[in-house]
């Protein structure tokens, strides 16, 4: 079996040495160079083009996303396992969308990281448990929102006041209607045309009467 | 009469021939007897054209009138013809000339006698003028009437090339003569009745009175139209009566006794003005004449008397003559001076009332003229000079109709000016009526009341713009141009201490004339030091003392025109403020009378100034105020973030490095140790302690991935957190950033919104609305949930974070609005600007 050549990259000291030990110990393979932040692992991996780089996501100079979406460019082959503490789903796709193969916790047990490396280095992707690609779908499903009807966002008295200036009133005859100053009228008027992104009064008219909310 | 066949006419010529001498007389003395019988010039005509036609069995017979070659028409006042060739010619149409016509016309002046003509000798059948009247043989001749122009006379045969014999010809040309003699008759009798008719026109119509009476019984004879209505008779009734008959007694003898002068004279008697009584008892005054009219005898036959009612003119006069005796009348007691002038070039006084006389202190003999009168109301002979002018375009400029005023200032250097209201009317005849009143003292009052009037308003723009504004730059502005604008002070300064600084500075200056450019100021500030003081309370008015010594400021000031100055200095608590530099060309603009607006004005400013002083500090220390809830808004958070970071990324690491030495040593231990077992577990619980910790304290996605991404993380985390499930809807696309600050207050408001909602709202649904264009970024959080009474919220100050949130937004200057009613749910809505407007400390 072919060795899998293997550049470390995380700021902590401590940690780089307790994975770097924990790696040593797996016969195939073959950690090449460290680095300790993420300029540097970008510079080593693209002179060294390992087949992998494990690359903590916190890191100084450049985040590991960063760094990972750098080494797409600079060494197209080398797979990326980013280790990271974060469980938190946007984390996940941040990552999977820059182009990263593997996502570690580095709360998982010291095995899963070796148990990555192998899935990466095959060609498969690999997410730390509980994560999964599966939940990391049904996650973007859940948050995907609906688009939003700028109408909607209007407060009460700005719609009475679209509906009142689409019919045709001034702001003087709106103010005696609503029971509100002039100055106040001008103030909502502002604000709702602000809101619906409308510049001109021909515009609200035709907005309105798109709507529904005047007839010709 | 009865057609007849062509032939028979044919039958009835061959059987006149020949023309015997019986024949030839009889015919004569039919013409003769026609022209005897009649003075009624067309049916003459018409007669003898007839007979003509029947004594030569010709065609048509006509006259042509005038036979002239050289005029461009002719005219045929008769013609008569035959029943087989019925008339060629309308009556009395007018033929334009052709030239066959011409040269006809031609020969016909040269020949004495009749002339032929007819196909095969000199008459062209296809000539148009004989083609169309169907004519084969002519004879023709001139007739010369003693009358105007001479006449052709003519006979046409149609029937046939007529050769006309001798005797023919010898008959025509007698009956021709004739006919020229009896024309030359008739045509004078005819101009002559024209001639009368035209002159009983004249008479008939003339406008004034002409009657005829006879010498020998004095009674009317003739009375024209103006006569009937003069006198109320028609001149059927008129007729035959004397001058009894119509007028009194003693009038008509009068009248009577004037006709007989006539005759017995001889010659015309003019009678200027006489009155008569009509027949409907109206007066009538006339001017009348009377000439005798001789008979044929040459002894006086007739009177004729013209006469012209003159009764309006004389009114006219009358009315005139009363009219200048009540110009008179009332010209003389006026209280306004009159005078009338010739408005020709001279200008000399023709009238002047004793009103006139005492305005001016002259009299029409001394003053004779325009000219030495005005040497006498303008005594300086420069202002006169410029009056001569004015005063002769005002006069040329009078137009009837047209009454315009003016007021002109008389006197001069000696004399007290004096203002003189003058009103020019033009009337007939070139003659100009001067009415002059003096106005001094209207004038006096109107002056009065108009600076009382500019005064108020001073006040009151002064008063206005104070009001309007707190600014103290708006303040002076508004000042400055009343000054300059309204009370038209010539040059001056606004000087003030700037905030922190006791020193005085110029702020404002207008006016200042080149020799004081470089020192204006520093002898403005010297100014109050040396003057009359005039008021010393709440301000302090200093005045140029006119009788105290000649300072150097004054001295300065005086050098370059300014001849009066006025310091208004603004006292606070004690303490000069600023001041108010006036000076001014003429040297009474500060005189006591006028004292009082510059005082009120300057304690307006003063009020004005204080108020902008205190406002500038309340706001000086709200914006710095502001300025500090930022700071100490975004010392927290980043004392948050920092707290997360180091939380999460140096403890949190620590924790790992701990939990890897921990399993290594695990794993090289030959048998499990159960503590190492323990101290794994209790590293594993640290970590996700610290990593709550730090999330809760700030999540560090929401700088490292931005707004949007965070959001959802902590939308997805309330819904699973709490039983709330959050509706999410926007406009955006993830990967917009913005501002730290700008991030960190919508995720804020989120939070703390969605945790209201959690705690108070009791429903199980939220709905983020999430908008943002170049200029803003929006986020509404709406629930349907008890909602609540944001009054009572507010008054009780248990605002649930919303005042948090308002805050936050207020300091980004953004809006926040809250809608929220009990039991209607609740909206709130942060609008925050994408670029902060910083405010200028």
């Amino acid at each position: 079996m072919k060795t899998i050549t293997i550049v470390l990259a995380d700021d902590h000291h401590i940690v780089r040495q307790g994975f770097k030990s924990l790696l040593a110990g797996q016969p195939d393979f073959s950690v090449v160079a460290e680095a300790g932040d993420g300029l540097e692992a970008v510079k080593v991996t693209a002179r060294l083009k390992p087949d992998i780089l494990v690359v903590d996501l916190m890191m100084p100079n450049l985040s590991g996303l960063e760094v990972t979406r750098q080494v797409g460019k600079v060494s197209p082959r080398t797979r990326v396992i980013l280790l990271s503490m974060y469980s938190d789903e946007p984390y996940v796709i941040e990552a999977l969308q820059n182009g990263a193969c593997g996502y570690v916790l580095k709360e998982a047990n010291i095995s899963d990281l070796v148990k990555a490396i192998s899935e990466v280095a095959a060609g498969r992707h690999y997410l730390s448990y509980p994560l999964s690609e599966l939940a990391i779908a049904a996650y973007k499903e859940k948050t995907t929102g609906v688009s939003l009807d700028l109408y909607n966002t209007l407060t009460t008295r700005e719609r009475e006041v679209l509906q009142l200036v689409a019919e045709g009133n001034t702001n003087a005859a709106i103010a005696a209607k609503l029971f509100i100053s002039e100055r106040t009228v001008e103030s909502h008027r502002a604000s709702m045309m602000q809101k619906l992104s409308i510049t001109s009064r021909g515009d609200l008219i035709a907005y309105a009467l798109k709507r529904g909310l005047c007839r010709k | 009469m009865t057609q007849k066949p062509k032939k028979e006419s044919k039958r009835e010529l061959t059987e006149t021939e020949p023309l015997s001498d019986e024949k030839f007389f009889e015919s004569l003395d039919r013409v003769n007897r026609i022209m005897q019988g009649s003075t009624d010039i067309e049916r003459t005509m018409s007669d003898v054209l007839d007979v003509v036609l029947s004594i030569f069995g010709c065609d048509r017979t006509f006259l042509a009138v005038p036979c002239d070659p050289d005029e461009p028409e002719f005219n045929i006042p008769m013609e008569r013809t035959s029943p087989a060739y019925p008339g060629a010619f309308e009556k009395e149409s007018t033929v334009p000339m052709s030239p066959a016509v011409k040269n006809l016309f031609k020969v016909l002046l040269s020949s004495p006698g009749p002339h032929e003509i007819y196909i095969g000798k000199g008459l062209d059948p296809e000539d148009e003028v004989w083609k169309i009247y169907e004519v084969k043989s002519q004879l023709a001749i001139a007739l010369y009437p003693k009358v105007g122009k001479p006449w052709e006379f003519g006979m046409h045969q149609c029937s046939h090339a007529r050769v006309w014999t001798p005797q023919e010809k010898k008959l025509f040309q007698e009956i021709s003569r004739r006919f020229a003699d009896g024309l030359t008759s008739l045509l004078l009798y005819r101009d002559l009745q024209k001639s009368e008719a035209f002159l009983n026109k004249i008479v008939e119509h003339i406008p004034n009175m002409i009657f005829v009476k006879d010498a020998e019984s004095l009674s009317y004879v003739r009375l024209n139209k103006a006569g009937e209505q003069l006198l109320g008779y028609s001149r059927e009734e008129l007729i035959g009566k004397k001058n009894r008959d119509i007028f009194p007694k003693e009038k008509a003898d009068i009248f009577t006794a004037q006709d007989r002068e006539v005759f017995k004279t001889g010659a015309l008697v003019d009678i200027p003005e006489e009155t008569i009584t009509n027949r409907n008892h109206e007066e009538r005054i006339l001017h009348t004449q009377k000439i005798p009219i001789p008979d044929e005898t040459g002894k006086p036959g007739y009177l004729l008397g013209i006469a012209e009612d003159i009764t309006a003119r004389k009114r006219t006069e009358e009315e005139l003559k009363i009219q200048k005796q009540r110009f008179q009348a009332l010209s003389e007691s006026s209280p306004m001076g009159m005078a009338v002038i010739d408005a020709n070039s001279s200008l000399t006084f023709k009238y002047m009332n004793p009103k006139f006389k005492e305005l001016f202190g002259c009299d029409i003999t001394e003053v004779p003229d325009i000219a030495s009168w005005l040497i006498r109301v303008y005594p300086d002979p420069a202002r006169r000079r410029k009056a001569q002018s004015i005063w002769a375009d005002m006069l040329n400029a009078v137009t009837p109709g047209i009454t315009r005023s003016y007021v002109k200032k008389l006197g001069g250097k000696t004399g007290a000016h004096r203002s003189i209201k003058v009103v020019p009317v033009q009337l007939q005849a070139d003659e100009i009526l001067l009415t002059c009143w003096d106005i001094t003292k209207n004038k006096e009052a109107v002056r009065r009341i108009r600076e009382r009037n500019l005064v108020l308003g001073v006040l009151n723009d002064i008063m206005a713009s104070v009001s309007r504004s707190l600014e103290l730059s708006e303040i002076l502005e508004p000042l400055r141009i009343v000054l300059v604008e309204k009370l038209k002070i010539s040059a001056g300064g606004i000087f003030f201490s700037r905030e922190g600084d006791s020193k005085i500075k110029s702020e404002q200056s207008w006016g200042v004339p080149a020799l004081l450019q470089k020192d204006f100021d520093a002898i403005a500030l010297r100014c109050p030091h040396d003057g009359q003081v005039l008021y010393k309370n709440d301000i302090v008015l200093v005045r140029n003392n006119p009788n105290g010594a000649e300072t150097e400021e004054g001295a300065k000031l005086k050098g370059a025109g300014l001849r009066s100055w006025l310091c208004i200095s603004l006292c606070a608590k004690g303490e000069m403020q600023g001041m108010i530099f006036l000076a001014d060309r003429k040297s009474d603009t500060f005189s006591d009378d006028q004292i009082a607006v510059y005082k009120t004005l300057g304690q307006q400013v003063g009020v004005a100034i204080q108020n902008a002083r205190l406002f500038e500090e309340v706001r000086r220390s709200d914006v710095e105020r502001k300025a500090l809830s930022l700071r100490l808004v975004r010392a927290q958070e980043d004392e948050l973030r920092f707290l997360a970071r180091e939380l999460h990324d140096e403890i949190g690491q620590l924790l790992t490095g701990l939990r890897l030495a921990i399993e290594m040593a695990m794993q090289s231990a030959a048998e499990p140790i159960a503590s190492l077992g323990e101290a794994k577990s209790i590293a594993h619980t640290l970590t996700g302690l610290v990593r709550e910790l730090s999330r809760k304290l700030r999540p560090s996605m929401l700088d490292d991935l931005g707004l949007f991404p965070t959001l959802r993380w902590l939308f997805e985390r309330v819904s699973t957190q709490t039983n709330i499930q959050v509706v999410f809807e926007h406009t955006q696309s993830d990967t917009r950033r913005f501002s730290h600050d700008v991030e960190t207050a919508v995720y804020r408001i989120a939070q703390e919104a969605l945790t209201n909602v959690a705690r108070h709202a009791r429903v199980n649904r939220a709905t983020v609305r999430l908008w943002s264009n170049e200029k803003t970024i929006g986020i509404q959080i709406e629930d349907q949930g008890v909602g609540f009474d944001f009054a009572n919220v507010s008054r009780y100050g248990n605002t649930n974070g919303l005042n948090v949130m308002r805050e936050r937004v207020v300091l980004l200057g953004g809006r926040f609005t809250v809608e929220a009613a009990p039991d209607a749910g609740a909206r709130l809505t942060a609008e925050l600007p994408l670029e902060m407007e910083v405010e200028q400390l």
